[in-house]
């Protein structure tokens, strides 16, 4: 065994003791079948928010104070129409009907809301009275608006919708799942005709992303097998080596998906992708593989001979590319965020497994597909001609200042992307709950809640005058930075029940329910909290500079704690990670592979072919997604890179191979370029077909990582082909250095 | 024939039907089991109605000189838990009411005195303060064969003698 030989240990292996290596994949294979129906789907939007930071703690900290985790299912109301006074004495009779269903803390709904204490005409009053008719409602809810900064949060300005919100209780022990279905059969039994009624809330949107994400998976694995199947059948032309390229890949496939049950880890939005992956790199890898078999003339119709040479020839190239991608994969887990660890370990563990079966299943399967005639595996397929690669080393020049026009233009477009994150994103497009946030935000101002916390300068007493001044100051304060959004605190409801004190009376503070004073005051009477009800964060610039103005509220004293907090700061910490994860896998395979191949100069000559596809991916999000740099395109550049650095490996391969046969460095470039480019492109091809499955999920985020894939496969094989083989002429000197 | 017909009636079911009929014409007598109820509530006495409903369970006891009845009653803005407990005091004449109400982390119990009144209602009186004004307050219990089948209460001002009918809960057997 040469220095490579380890690399491809157990392909050789598999070519001298084909009845272990047939045996072991055997057994690999049915332990997959059998652990298929054991595979999880993650159904919980929110756990990749608790990776432990600061804001996350502190949000840990203040739900375990409260003692339940606030947990909402928010029913969305419509009608075509403005909604009328029988409408509301059915939402009432339904909120009555919710209050007294188990598993529940409190329902709030219109039917909730009583007029404040000073109204002239219905003081301290429901809203909606015992009877009511249409004009007396108007009049009603004319009087109501007059004076409520509150009416967002209760009925949209158009008076077409309305909300029910009914917290759940997360402490008793029941399933919050099952009593999300108990409620919502409630309320649809109830449901009169003309009314729309839409569901959403943390609980509601699990069932719906385990049913996307399955008919995903099995959408994803199946176009992207017919799609590779039709390029290797086009490309091959002959049954055998259809067969030969294609079973190894599906064995591959299929035995990869134990890194999911191995590991226990759920199937994610993100690593949903994986299995698709995995089947195209495996699919590459293979038709590198067979094309070698077939091309390969010296060997004449020996088949074990042409697996042997195959193997040892392109196995390593196979082998450093299931190596650059793991590392890629890898080099995610330096994020501190959970999914994104469960990514990268299910990723990197995918690929290898992939590799390791391809490698042992090739040769099994050439064996499997008998002695083939030589007249069968003639080439079928020519992309790369000699004129190719003349045109490409005569015009070196322009292929360069091409180069040099892009990097201006890349540079300065990539510091101006921003980064974001679209909880709304993880949801299925057509999704129910997609539709109603979206309604939620628009017309009632959101549906996440954010305290700010005061520490009082005397402890103990809310109804110290100077800590209730500082509180009422807050108040103000956080009505100022989020003026579209629903703000409750101490001050404001003592003022709507009609207290003029400054402190109210304790008996004032008696009238709050029980639930929503325990979130306004600390058990310890130390803090006091505003709360807030605002939209997702980064749903819009606008939401952005609302979150902004928030955080900026933090102080000595002030504390700002919720969701929408950890989501905005675990997004810039992730994107934060996921930059650096890049540039350290780019340096780890770049010195890896001029380690690898000893020559230094490789480092340098592999920076920019791999580095500007990236490059053009990441500023197309510019012109598809706003200039939105999320976690998911990130993760698609992280491991675009780890794939497309492999045409790159292929051709050095082969670029070596020829050197090392005492070809100079024109010589080699031509031979690399057309025995090496036709695979590539072929190779390409196919990743870039296959991976195109990934377009038609259900969800935004995954097309986006499928598109941002296809952009930097076709500019990295365009690099490869121009570029690569440019710098390698420059770098190279005609004399010729020794290569491994 | 009809002379047979007449005297099985007479001698073995009129009186199976007066028992029956007697067992269950007394509030101790009313079946165990869940009922619903609905109707309207005020939350002091000079404050509109509300909407209000109920859901209560009478559970089995072993004490026959005792009744329970739990459950949950709420209106759109509040809820809370309730239990009333009714001790015979005077089987068929006098009773003993305690409710007691826990919503929003509070607890109020208030205790009555009850007299079966005829016409199959309990009426229960007591003595009771809103906002520090006192009230007399009369809890009427009214029911059909097993089941009682509408609650109300009436308060009256000691010092303005006027009356408000505080709530009123039309129950229904589940």
């Amino acid at each position: 065994m040469n220095n490579s030989g380890w690399l491809v240990a157990p392909g050789l292996l598999s070519i001298r003791k084909p009845k272990t290596a047939a045996m072991f994949l055997l057994l690999s294979v049915l332990a997959s079948l059998f652990a298929l129906p054991a595979l999880k789907f993650d159904e919980d939007v929110y756990r990749g928010y608790s990776s432990g930071n600061i804001y996350s703690d502190n949000y840990e900290t203040l739900i375990k104070e409260f003692g339940y985790e606030p947990s909402e299912l928010i029913v969305l109301v419509t009608s075509d129409k403005r909604l009328t006074a029988s409408d509301f004495l059915h939402i009432r009779d339904l909120t009555l009907e919710l209050n007294l269903a188990e598993g529940i803390t409190s329902v709030f709904s219109i039917a909730s809301v009583r007029f404040p204490a000073r109204d002239a005409n219905y003081p301290s009053e429901p809203l909606i009275p015992l009877e009511i008719t249409d004009s007396s409602l108007n009049q009603r809810l004319n009087a109501f608006e007059s004076h409520s900064s509150d009416r967002r949060s209760v009925i949209a300005k158009d008076r077409k919708s309305t909300l029910i919100a009914i917290e759940l209780d997360t402490s008793n022990g029941k399933s919050v799942l099952e009593t999300s279905k108990e409620l919502k059969k409630i309320v649809v039994e109830a449901k009169p005709p003309h009314l729309t009624f839409r569901f959403t809330g943390s609980h509601v949107l699990g069932p719906e992303i385990v049913s996307a994400l399955k008919q995903d998976l099995i959408f994803f694995i199946a176009a992207g097998a017919l799609v590779g199947f039709a390029i290797a059948w086009w490309t091959f032309g002959n049954i055998r080596l259809l067969v030969l390229a294609f079973l190894p890949t599906i064995l591959a496939t299929l035995v990869s998906l134990l890194a999911y049950t191995a590991t226990g880890l759920p199937i994610t939005v993100a690593s949903n992708v994986i299995p698709v992956l995995v089947l195209v790199l495996a699919l590459a890898d293979s038709v590198h593989l067979t094309c070698h078999f077939r091309d390969n003339q010296e060997c004449g119709t020996d088949l074990r001979l042409r697996v042997i040479r195959a193997v040892k020839e392109v196995g390593p190239a196979c082998a450093l590319t299931a190596a650059t991608t793991a590392i890629a994969f890898a080099t995610i887990s330096s994020s501190s965020n959970t999914l994104l660890r469960e990514f990268a370990l299910t990723g990197a563990i995918s690929v290898i497994v992939a590799y390791l079966v391809v490698i042992t299943a090739f040769p099994l399967t050439a064996a499997l597909i008998g002695k083939a005639e030589t007249k069968s595996l003639k080439p079928q397929r020519h992309f790369i001609s000699d004129q190719f690669c003349q045109n490409v080393l005569k015009n070196h020049k322009g292929v360069l200042a091409i180069t040099l026009v892009l990097i201006a233009v890349i540079v300065p477009a990539l510091f101006r992307l921003e980064p974001w994150y679209n909880l709304n994103d993880n949801l299925p497009v057509y999704s129910e709950a997609k539709a109603a946030n979206t309604i939620i935000e628009e017309e009632f101002g959101g549906y996440f809640k954010i305290w700010s916390e005061l520490t009082f300068a005397h402890p103990g007493s809310i109804e110290n005058k100077e800590n209730w001044d500082a509180l009422s100051t807050l108040s103000d304060q956080v009505s100022h930075a989020a003026p579209e959004s629903t703000v409750i605190s101490l001050p404001m409801i003592a003022q709507w029940l009609g207290s003029n004190d400054t402190p109210p009376k304790p008996d004032i503070f008696e009238r709050v329910p029980a639930p929503l004073a325990g979130q306004l005051v600390s058990t310890d009477g130390n803090r006091a909290r505003v709360l807030a009800i605002v939209p997702e964060p980064m749903a819009s610039p606008a939401s952005i500079a609302v979150q902004r103005d928030m955080e900026k509220m933090e102080s000595d004293n002030v504390r700002i704690i919720g969701l929408p907090v950890v989501i905005h700061q675990e997004t810039l910490m992730i994107v934060r990670h996921l930059t650096y994860g890049l540039a350290v896998a780019m340096i780890i395979v770049i010195l890896s592979l001029s380690w690898y191949y000893r020559w230094p100069r490789l480092a340098v000559i592999l920076i920019l072919p791999n580095t500007l596809p990236l490059g053009v991916a990441a500023i197309s999000l510019h012109i598809i997604a706003d200039g939105e740099l999320t976690p998911t395109a990130l993760l698609a550049l992280t491991i675009a890179f780890g794939v497309a650095v492999d045409d790159s490996i292929h051709l050095i391969n082969r670029f070596v191979t020829e050197r090392n046969k005492g070809k100079n460095a024109d010589e080699a470039i031509d031979v690399a370029l057309i025995e090496t480019g036709n695979a590539m492109v072929i190779t390409s091809l196919l990743v870039c077909f296959g991976v195109t499955a990934i377009l038609f999920s259900g969800f935004v985020m995954v097309r986006l990582f499928g598109f941002m894939l296809i952009t930097a496969f076709v500019t990295a094989l365009i690099a490869d082909l121009l570029l690569l083989p440019v710098l390698l002429r420059i770098m190279q000197k005609p004399s010729g250095e020794r290569l491994k | 024939m009809m002379g047979l017909c007449i005297k099985f009636f007479l001698h073995i079911l009129f009186p199976l039907l007066l028992i029956t009929s007697a067992h269950s014409s007394s509030l101790e007598n009313l079946s165990d089991g869940k009922f619903r109820g609905s109707g309207f509530i005020r939350t002091e006495p000079d404050k509109p109605l509300e909407k209000f409903s109920c859901r209560l369970e009478k559970k089995p006891s072993k004490n026959v000189e005792q009744l329970e009845f739990s459950g949950k009653c709420a209106t759109a803005t509040l809820k809370g838990r309730v239990k009333f407990k009714i001790d015979v005091i005077e089987p068929k004449k006098r009773y003993r009411l305690e409710v007691r109400i826990f919503g929003d982390g509070r607890l109020e119990a208030h205790v009555y005195e009850g007299m079966d009144i005829g016409g199959k209602r309990v009426r229960f009186t007591s003595g009771i303060e809103f906002n520090g004004e006192k009230y007399a307050s009369v809890i009427n219990v009214d029911y059909s064969r097993n089941h009682i089948h509408k609650i109300s209460e009436i308060v009256t001002s000691n010092a303005s003698g006027k009356s408000f009918k505080m709530f009123e809960l039309i129950t229904k057997v589940e």
